[in-house]
């Protein structure tokens, strides 16, 4: 299938508004009214098919999220800018992978782009970007598995501390330091009744 | 960054204390008598990271020695392991920078004067190691432009701090550890993390008196940051601050994982530091979440 965008003669970019007006220019002229029995009618009628189908499938995509880059009719440039920006994260060169991402313009910024600065931003130790970069990845698609596995493994990585850490007896120091509390609170309710417990405070 | 002594051994803390002391003692005899008042807990923690990571454990020597600042009973005192020289004009560099932040920040003269007292050192210190003074510069610069233009983003605003830790940790002219590059980058995310989590513990402690005060800090920034009606730091910054503690813990695992020869004087240190870890700075964490002050981080 022919690329969307080259059909309605538009480029990637382009505002619904702008799309909207090309495809409305190309259906007046090719609509059949304007052929009559001219031999040409027949071709028209099949360019029209053809611009009735890419705007479908633009406005299609364009209201999930995914603006023309779907696995049916890959759009090859961006999948190929994707799979060079992942292989420089893999290399270990997340601020010219991070760099590229920024560079794409907003209709490519799928809830793939998403995903790939959320794992940027995890390698660097920015976590905080790195969760709200999941969460839209996994709010714009919600039904993607790795988006959400990223999403609730980075929160898991999170607790994992505190299960380490109680393993080796921190909850022990925890009781000791509820244990002091529950003193002190005595000690208050002592000297509210005019009496002490704890004769220094 | 300090071990929960409850849980430490009592020949565990000796040789903790040894370590502080050897770092203060050190600065004495290298830098100078006076930044020694400046002493910074961190420091110590660092002489005994880089010693464990290192083969200099041998050479290490614990002495019973008097100081200023216990002039009659003798304490143990630690030598012999460059990484101690390294914590001491590290901690020269940090003092230094400390007291002229506070300066910038308040105008205090107190401050002033403390940092012009030192600043003999510190020209030491510059000579000892030039280019990770001039880093350290470069950071704390960093630093004060990032808070001058009120950066908004947390993760933003910890970046110098957690980058100046990583370059401390695992600094490249160290020869403690003969280059070893997978020993250098667990030491860069431990210290990253480390400096990224001090950072946090910092604001948040912070948080209700620069609010008063008027000042810069990165929680007051955002109004999801912190909640000043419960007095406590909102999920998101108790999830990043829990995520630093998971990767200074995972890349502790991978050096004691490196470090074979465990014998002897390191098994000590190696508990310090798992103490340090997961305990100490646990407490602090939990200290801190809920609400109250923590003792002095750096």
């Amino acid at each position: 299938m022919k690329d969307p965008y080259e059909v309605l003669g538009v480029s990637e970019n382009s505002t619904d508004e702008e799309i909207k007006k090309a495809y409305r220019e190309l259906v007046k002229k090719y609509h059949p009214d304007q052929y009559g029995n001219n031999p040409l009618s027949e071709l028209a009628a099949e360019k029209l098919k053809e611009v009735n189908l890419a705007y479908d499938t633009i406005t299609k995509n364009r209201a999930s999220g995914k603006n023309g880059g779907s696995d049916t009719y890959t759009d090859a440039s961006t999948q190929a800018e994707f799979s060079s920006i992942v292989s420089l994260i893999r290399a270990g060169r997340l601020d010219e992978a991070q760099m590229a991402l920024e560079k794409m313009s907003g209709n490519k910024r799928t809830a793939y782009w998403y995903y790939l600065m959320g794992e940027i931003a995890k390698r660097k130790g920015w976590y905080d970007q790195a969760r709200q970069y999941f969460q839209t990845a996994v709010n714009m698609e919600p039904g993607n598995q790795a988006y959400r596995h990223a999403f609730n493994s980075l929160n898991m990585n999170a607790r994992a501390y505190q299960t380490q850490s109680d393993a080796r007896g921190y909850r022990e120091a925890d009781h000791a330091c509820s244990c002091c509390q529950s003193l002190l609170c005595a000690d208050c309710c002592c000297e509210c009744m005019g009496g002490d417990l704890i004769a220094c405070c | 960054m300090t071990p929960l002594k409850p849980e430490l051994k009592i020949r565990e803390f000796d040789v903790y204390r040894a370590f502080y002391c050897g770092v203060c003692k050190s600065i004495g005899k290298t830098f100078g008598q006076l930044p020694r008042f400046a002493l910074i807990n961190e420091t110590a923690s660092l002489a005994i990271i880089l010693t464990a990571c290192s083969g200099q454990s041998d050479f290490l020597d614990i002495n019973q020695s008097k100081c200023i600042a216990h002039p009659i009973r003798k304490r143990p005192c630690a030598s012999g392991s460059q990484a101690i020289t390294y914590a001491a004009c590290v901690n020269v560099l940090l003092a230094y920078h400390k007291l002229m932040d506070s300066y910038y920040d308040n105008k205090s003269v107190l401050s002033k004067s403390g940092a012009i007292a030192i600043k003999r050192s510190y020209k030491k210190a510059r000579r000892f190691s030039p280019i990770l003074c001039d880093f350290i510069e470069i950071y704390m610069k960093d630093q004060l432009t990032l808070e001058k233009n009120k950066c908004c983003s947390l993760d933003e605003a910890c970046e110098p701090t957690a980058k100046m830790l990583a370059e401390i940790f695992s600094w490249k002219d160290n020869v403690f550890f003969d280059g070893d590059p997978v020993m250098s980058d667990n030491l860069n995310t431990f210290g990253y993390n480390l400096g990224k989590w001090i950072y946090i513990v910092d604001a948040v402690s912070d948080v209700v008196e620069d609010k008063k005060k008027k000042q810069y800090n990165v929680l007051l920034e955002c109004s999801d940051y912190y909640d000043f009606t419960k007095q406590e730091p909102s999920e998101n910054i108790v999830f990043t601050m829990n995520m630093c503690l998971a990767n200074t813990a995972g890349a502790w695992e991978n050096i004691k994982r490196t470090v074979k020869d465990k014998k002897g004087i390191k098994t000590d240190l190696f508990a310090i530091i798992d103490n340090l870890v997961y305990l100490g700075m646990r407490n602090v964490s939990d200290k801190i979440i809920g609400g109250q002050r923590s003792e002095r981080p750096i």
